[in-house]
């Protein structure tokens, strides 16, 4: 339990301040809302006048913004499923990556714990920041739907959107562990990593182009996790969610595996 | 039964090598001295010990356990201070001790006191601002707060000024008397002959020599270069095998009563003088010449 409680101290500042940042760019759009909805007819033919394909890549085809869900998951597929996602990358490269390219690992791992262990404590105090995060902004924007909203609005489809929002943020964290865990040396795991979750929120975007494309959506959770979609319908595909268990359990079982036999370059 | 014991063990990165075939033994409450020059594969066979890298082949055991498979077990009983100081540079002396204390059973944090205190270290103050030397304090009272029964220590008076090199000195020798056993790797052979009962001689990843620290007496010599336009006068009374001479510097090894030296050499006009330990270069490579013959 230690490296859980040693690793929680040292990030959850961090974790506050990204925190903060994001529960007020929600209240800036947010309160926006109001006069925006007078116009939605307005709005609605502006939208008609746009290129179909920037529509479609963006999730606003059709999409009816006097409902508040509907407005505040467009606007989070940016400021949470992205930003969100760049959040735990650079989290969970502070984590581990730093610990080997400061050359910290030399203290920690010649103490006497398994590697394995290290690592699964590690990857809790982690999934905790995250989790926190997200409940963090999740009751805000809870509280900031209750006050601005201008007609009856579905919590469930709420409570899924968040859902999947977290889902999506877990992932990437245990996926970017894995990642550290495979890389030899730590100079560019954080570029990489963010890199990496640049192109897979593009190629979700691009799996909506064209049919051609739209095998895709199975290799990026930014697809799973597509936040208007699943206010839209009001619910997340059952394929999406086993995928999801499957490629943590896969991710993390193989992090594990290999940390305990990785050589640490100092 | 050793406490540690390597055998045939090779670390290969890619091609490059790390060490090849190292085989040692270190037995219980002694002062083990690993001596090598940069570079020799010293902190890769510590790194092995340690389990921060596997070996590519061969096998390490440390109180007759497994250093791949049971590193957890056996760490639990190794203090270890490393060659270069990293740890978390935005904390204090304290929050970190006390980080270092969480990992073992039963840490008295008194001794902890007593060490920082021992060290001159002020527990308040933020890692990052610490020198060199004081970081490396950090290190040595990290390593010894659990009271291990095996110490590492990779070049620990790297840093220290030389009152807490003696200092570390007299703490490892007071280990000693309470069983502890000690592995120094040093790059320093006056350190090694001072402080060791046993060494393993190191360099370029192989083990050239084993043995009992006397075996190292010979080579107690000093070597000496001096400058002096009375040369001649010199090599008349000195009578010295083995001299090199420069124009007006001579250099030769000396072994004799030093004071013998400093008298004779009282006579002479003297412009310039070095009087230094044998490097450790000498000193291999008179092992090898001794393998050759």
């Amino acid at each position: 339990m230690n490296v859980y409680t040693w690793e929680m101290k040292r990030n959850i500042k961090t974790t506050i301040v990204w925190m903060v940042a994001l529960v007020l760019v929600q209240l800036m759009y947010i309160s926006v809302y109001p006069s925006m909805v007078k116009d939605t007819e307005l709005l609605t033919r502006m939208m008609k006048l746009m290129p179909k394909a920037f529509l479609r890549i963006f999730g606003l085809e059709d999409l009816d913004f006097s409902n508040i869900l509907n407005y505040q998951a467009s606007i989070s597929s940016i400021y949470v499923t992205l930003v969100g996602s760049i959040f735990a990358v650079l989290l969970t490269c502070k984590v581990l990556a730093k610990e080997e390219s400061e050359k910290t690992a030399e203290f920690l791992l010649s103490k006497p714990v398994k590697r394995s262990n290290v690592l699964l404590q590690k990857i809790s105090s982690t999934l905790t920041l995250i989790l926190t995060f997200d409940l963090v902004i999740c009751v805000s924007s809870l509280l900031m739907v209750e006050f601005f909203k201008q007609g009856a609005v579905d919590y469930t489809r709420f409570w899924l959107f968040w859902l999947s929002q977290i889902l999506l943020h877990l992932t990437v964290a245990n996926l970017v562990f894995t990642i550290i865990v495979l890389v030899k040396r730590q100079d560019s795991t954080t570029s990489f990593s963010i890199g990496m979750t640049f192109v897979l929120y593009i190629l979700a975007m691009a799996s909506k182009l064209t049919e051609k494309l739209e095998l895709l959506k199975y290799l990026t959770p930014f697809y799973y996790s597509e936040g208007i979609r699943i206010v839209k319908y009001g619910r997340m595909e059952p394929v999406f969610l086993v995928i999801y268990f499957f490629l943590n359990l896969a991710v993390v079982l193989s992090s594990l595996f290999f940390y305990s036999k990785k050589d640490i370059y100092l | 039964m050793s406490v540690i014991e390597t055998r045939n063990l090779c670390k290969y990165y890619g091609k490059h090598r790390g060490i090849v075939d190292v085989s040692f033994s270190v037995e219980e409450g002694e002062i083990f001295g690993f001596i090598g020059p940069n570079g020799a594969g010293k902190t890769t066979t510590i790194r092995i010990l340690l389990g921060l890298i596997f070996p590519t082949s061969g096998t390490a055991r440390i109180f007759g356990k497994d250093c791949t498979r049971e590193g957890h077990e056996i760490r639990k009983e190794i203090g270890y201070v490393p060659g270069e100081v990293n740890y978390y540079s935005n904390v204090t002396v304290d929050e970190l001790l006390n980080y270092s204390a969480s990992f073992y059973d039963r840490v008295d944090k008194k001794y902890i006191k007593e060490l920082c205190e021992i060290f001159e270290l002020d527990p308040k103050k933020k890692f990052r601002e610490l020198s060199t030397g004081n970081k490396k304090k950090v290190a040595i009272v990290q390593a010894l707060l659990h009271k291990p029964k095996l110490l590492i220590c990779d070049e620990p008076t790297n840093g220290l000024d030389p009152i807490m090199q003696n200092r570390l000195f007299e703490i490892i020798r007071e280990l000693k008397g309470q069983g502890t056993t000690i592995f120094f790797s040093s790059h320093i052979l006056s350190e090694v002959q001072k402080l060791c009962d046993e060494f393993a001689m190191i360099k370029e990843g192989k083990v050239v020599k084993t043995g009992k620290i006397e075996q190292l007496a010979g080579f107690n010599y000093k070597s000496i270069t001096l400058q002096s336009r009375q040369i001649d006068e010199l090599e008349r009374t000195l009578k010295i095998p083995h001299r090199r001479i420069d124009d007006s510097t001579i250099s030769f090894k000396y072994s004799g009563d030093i004071n013998e030296l400093l008298k004779k050499l009282s006579e002479i006009q003297i412009e310039n003088i070095w009087i230094e330990d044998p490097s450790l270069e000498e000193l291999f490579l008179s092992f090898y010449e001794e393998g050759e013959r």
